[in-house]
């Protein structure tokens, strides 16, 4: 992926995620209301409850939102922090993003960090399917 | 290198790379020194076909982006549950593209090192 590419697609998904955590904080919708994996399936899949959790990050409930789901964190972090990310490589000329990319993907690919982190998803679901099947 | 081994060579691994690439990639077989060839026939090409079936069933997991080795968007799609399922559908149509692409790019990395 070009670094072009790269940069349309996160401001892209960020800017999605935004209106959606919107949309939610106004209107709550059921915790896996737009999921068609559980529709189709009726098995909740990982990331269900990701959008319950993040808006009670926002209201300021730690203990609910990682019980919703871990996810998130790492999802609120994410649009908290990409944005400026963007903003600031733009305004900047510089490529720190992308390159920063790369070195996540490279060290994905090490079986060592790939591993724990496959547990760790699958451990997730585990919990997922407990809460909400 | 011998046209000969560079035929079979394409022949056999067509089905890894956009059909407009090959003869491309052709051209830079032809012109390939002895001691890059070997490492060039040890690169493990990624199945576009594989992809597109890991894509169907594990799609809306992100599993698909993770077996071609896009790592950082399958666990955003890991993460957003395929994009919503939006992207998990365009996936479908895109999956077999980008698996050609990153076979390409493995191929260009094996003869630059």
């Amino acid at each position: 992926m070009t670094k072009r590419n790269l940069y349309i697609f996160v401001f892209v998904a960020s800017l999605a995620g935004y209106v959606w955590v919107i949309v939610n904080i106004f209107h709550i919708t059921a915790t896996y209301g737009v999921c068609l994996f559980h529709k189709i399936t009726h098995i909740p899949c990982p990331a269900c409850g990701a959008t319950h959790s993040v808006v009670s990050l926002l209201n300021g409930d730690f203990a609910g939102a990682f019980y919703a789901n871990p996810f998130g964190f790492i999802i609120c972090a994410a649009l908290a922090l990409l944005p400026l990310w963007l903003l600031f490589d733009c305004i900047c000329h510089k490529d720190s993003f992308f390159r920063f990319y790369k070195n996540t993907e490279a060290a994905l690919r090490k079986k060592y960090i790939a591993i724990p982190a496959l547990v760790l998803v699958i451990i997730n679901w585990i919990w997922n399917l407990h809460k909400y099947l | 290198m011998d046209s000969q081994r560079v035929d079979l060579f394409i022949m056999s691994n067509s089905k890894h790379f956009e059909s407009f690439q090959l003869p491309a990639i052709k051209q830079q077989l032809l012109n390939l020194p002895e001691e890059k060839w070997i490492r060039i026939q040890y690169v493990q090409f990624k199945d576009p076909t594989t992809a597109l079936i890991i894509s169907l069933i594990g799609g809306c997991l992100g599993i698909d982006r993770f077996y071609i080795g896009d790592s950082g968007l399958g666990i955003a799609k890991l993460l957003t549950c395929g994009g919503f399922y939006v992207w998990t559908i365009v996936d479908w149509f895109l999956i077999m593209g980008a698996t050609k692409e990153k076979n390409l790019q493995q191929f260009q990395q094996a003869l630059t090192y």
